[in-house]
Parts: structure tokens; C-alpha cells; sequence
């Protein structure tokens, strides 16, 4: 389990929830001001998994403005998230051969 | 007067008047696979997970064969499909189950086990056998079991630790995609910083794009330099206690599908003030 922030909205999270399973953040909403009304951040980070027509596995919503980890140096991402990528990746692979 | 037992003698002297043709029998089944179809196996989960296929099949040449598979599926709430090609033959029976080995306690595996030509989307499943959440040790299986459909059934209880946001910003926790959920319970501490204002806390249910469609809040203030615990939760009559901890009625029941989210929004928040992640219940279905 590791923690990570997100460079978007600044928040903190583990990418497991206590029991074991992947958590995916998503960025808040930006609250509204005396200017603006509530509204989605234009670089919101969303990680849930996108999944086109016939169960095509397309990778997480949006990578918005990304995440730094903050217990390891060697890893940029959630570990879940680079293994649906490596799928993501083979099927692209397979269907390009 | 006693009866009189029946003595294996009276059983022994029935002549049999039903003959069985064993050597031109019909399958005991309907599922053929063809020499163009497939076995393909549907897994919906929660974590990575391993399903585990047993497969009885009767040859043409009369032979009954018994294979196994172990196939691996990504996360993915939503279908994934694998093929298993099989030879013209006839299906006895066929078990799946979710024997992943992990250190995780509540995956959640949904699986069937489908006859098709092609991909089985939902326009061309030709045979659906068995269907229904398995874990390590409960297998689905045809012809005999249960099937169950993905949401007629118990969904599984988790608890979840949320985001914290930065300072100044609220909590916003959104369903995972093809999920459903049943919010159950949201706790969370409200630590305000020394701006004087007055801060009210609510809970906003939305569809994801900002529609809020339910909203529960307290009716006190925090004002500067506290910090206040709160608890939603479905059973919780009306509002209780301000301060710590606040218990607050959630709607229910509360099911939220796909892309909904629950979020603070808290009047008067200032640049300083911080939530605590919010620590929640949900009860869980797949929606492949």
C-alpha cells in the first residue's frame, strides 16, 4: 500500500483501501466563488477505468495533472494502475499485429 | 397388530420394466458446442483475479474429458471476456470459481461461464450456463447451482478510506465505474482554522456532473480553532450533538450508481481549515 498525492487537487490517499482492494481518486469539484460556480478542474485527475463497447479495457479516465508518491521514489503510480496500462498496452499490441 | 416389514426378498422379486440403451444414450444435456462456438469465460471484479475452470466434455467418439483452466483478469468492474476453444463436443458440466491468492479480504469476482461464436456482448451470448459471485470457496456451476443475477443478492460491506484534501478543500468520494453502491454510513473531523467564520457542514449526493439530487447537513456552527467529528449514517434520527461527535441522518436508502458521488459543502470554509479522510460503509454490487 502506498500514499500518494495528487498534483491537481492536492489531495492525499492510499491506492488500497483497508481491506485490500484499489482505491481510485478523483478529483473534487472546484467550490464556487464569488466569480464562478461550482465547477469540474480543468486538469482533473479521474482514475477510474474507462471500458469502450465489447469490454474494450481503455485505461483510467483522466491522468489530469498527475500524481507524486509519497512513501517510494521508485514508483510514479498506483501499482493497479500500471498493471490495467500493461493490459491496455498487450491488447493494443494484439490488435496491431 | 404390527405390519409386516417389507424382507429384501420383496424387493429382490421385481422384475425390472425400464431398460437402459447406455451404448446409444443422448447426452444428459443441451449445451452442443459446435465446431465454430466457444466456451467463454465473464469476469466483473473488484482486484485482479484469478478464476479457476472445470469442464467435463463428451468427445464424439464417445470419450468424456476433464480439463482445467486458470485464467487472469485485470480489475475491471465492468465485462472482461476470455475464450476457450473448445472441439465439437458436448458440455456436461462446467464450475467456476475465484481462487485468487492475495492479501486482500473483500474481493468481489462475478462471473458465467457462456456459449458464443462470437465475443458474448449482450447481443450475442448464444447460451448463457451459470452465472453469480464466486470466491475461494464458492463455486458456480451448471447444470446444477444457484445462479444469481449481479444485483439480487446481498452486496459485500466495505469500508473505505477516502481522499483528505488539501486545505481548504472538500471531501468528494465517487462510485468506481460499473459499481453500485449503498452508502451506509461517512465519518469524518472538521479541524477549522483560526479565521473567524461560522462553518456549517453538509452532505451533497450528485450524478457526477454536479446535479445534486440529496443533501443532509447539521444545523449548528463550527466556528474557529476546532475540531469537530461527524457521522452520517442511515438510522441516525434527524441531527444530534454538535460538536463530537455530530450524528446525522443520511437518506435512505441511498444507492448510487456509477460516476455519483457524495462530497462536503461547507458553508463559510476558509483556505485553512482541513477534513480528516472521510472514513465510510458502503455496501457493494458489480454492474458488468
Amino acid at each position: 500500500m502506498n500514499k500518494f498525492q495528487c498534483l491537481a487537487c492536492g489531495g492525499v490517499y492510499y491506492d488500497q483501501s483497508p481491506e485490500g482492494i484499489p482505491y481510485a481518486h478523483a478529483c473534487a469539484p472546484l467550490p464556487a466563488d464569488k466569480k464562478n460556480p461550482e465547477r469540474e478542474r480543468p486538469d482533473k485527475r479521474d482514475e477510474n477505468i474507462v471500458i469502450a463497447t465489447g469490454g474494450k479495457l481503455m485505461g483510467i479516465k483522466s491522468e489530469g495533472a498527475g500524481v507524486t508518491c509519497l512513501t517510494s521514489d521508485t514508483i510514479n503510480e498506483p501499482k493497479w494502475i500500471s498493471a490495467v496500462n500493461k493490459a491496455v498496452a498487450a491488447r493494443e499490441e494484439k490488435e496491431n499485429a | 397388530m404390527g405390519s409386516t416389514p417389507i424382507s429384501d426378498w420383496d424387493v429382490r422379486i421385481q422384475a425390472a420394466e425400464i431398460g437402459l440403451d447406455v451404448q446409444h444414450a443422448s447426452p444428459p444435456t443441451s449445451a452442443y458446442v459446435g465446431k465454430d462456438d466457444s466456451l467463454w469465460i465473464m469476469c466483473s471484479n473488484n482486484a485482479a483475479s484469478t478464476v479457476t475452470v472445470n469442464a467435463r466434455f463428451l468427445m464424439p467418439n464417445g470419450d468424456i474429458k476433464l480439463n482445467q483452466w486458470a485464467l487472469n483478469f485485470t480489475l475491471s468492474r465492468a465485462a472482461q471476456f476470455k475464450q476457450i476453444q473448445l472441439p465439437e463436443c458436448f458440455l456436461l458440466s462446467v464450475a467456476l470459481v475465484n481462487n485468487t491468492i492475495n492479501s486482500a479480504t473483500n474481493i468481489s469476482c462475478y462471473v458465467a461461464a457462456i456459449v458464443s461464436r462470437l465475443v458474448p456482448t449482450a447481443f450475442n451470448a448464444a447460451q448463457t450456463l451459470c452465472q453469480g459471485y464466486s470466491s475461494g470457496t464458492m463455486a458456480i456451476s451448471w447444470p446444477t447451482g444457484v445462479n444469481t443475477t449481479n444485483v439480487d443478492c446481498v452486496g459485500i460491506s466495505r469500508i473505505i478510506q477516502g481522499t483528505t484534501p488539501a486545505a481548504g478543500a472538500e471531501i468528494s468520494e465517487t462510485v468506481p465505474a460499473s459499481a453500485k453502491w449503498r452508502v451506509a454510513s461517512i465519518r469524518f473531523s472538521l479541524t477549522t482554522s483560526a479565521a473567524v467564520a461560522n462553518r456549517v457542514v453538509n452532505v451533497a449526493f450528485d450524478d457526477g456532473s454536479g446535479f445534486i439530487f440529496a443533501a443532509t447537513g447539521v444545523t449548528f456552527n463550527q466556528t474557529a480553532s476546532l475540531t469537530f467529528v461527524y457521522n452520517f449514517a442511515q438510522g441516525y434520527a434527524g441531527v444530534t450533538g454538535a460538536g463530537t461527535p455530530a450524528a446525522v441522518q443520511l437518506p435512505s436508502p441511498m444507492f448510487l450508481p456509477q460516476f455519483f458521488r457524495f462530497r462536503t459543502q461547507t458553508v463559510g470554509i476558509q483556505a485553512a481549515d482541513q477534513y480528516t479522510p472521510p472514513i465510510y460503509m458502503i455496501e457493494e454490487w458489480l454492474q458488468p
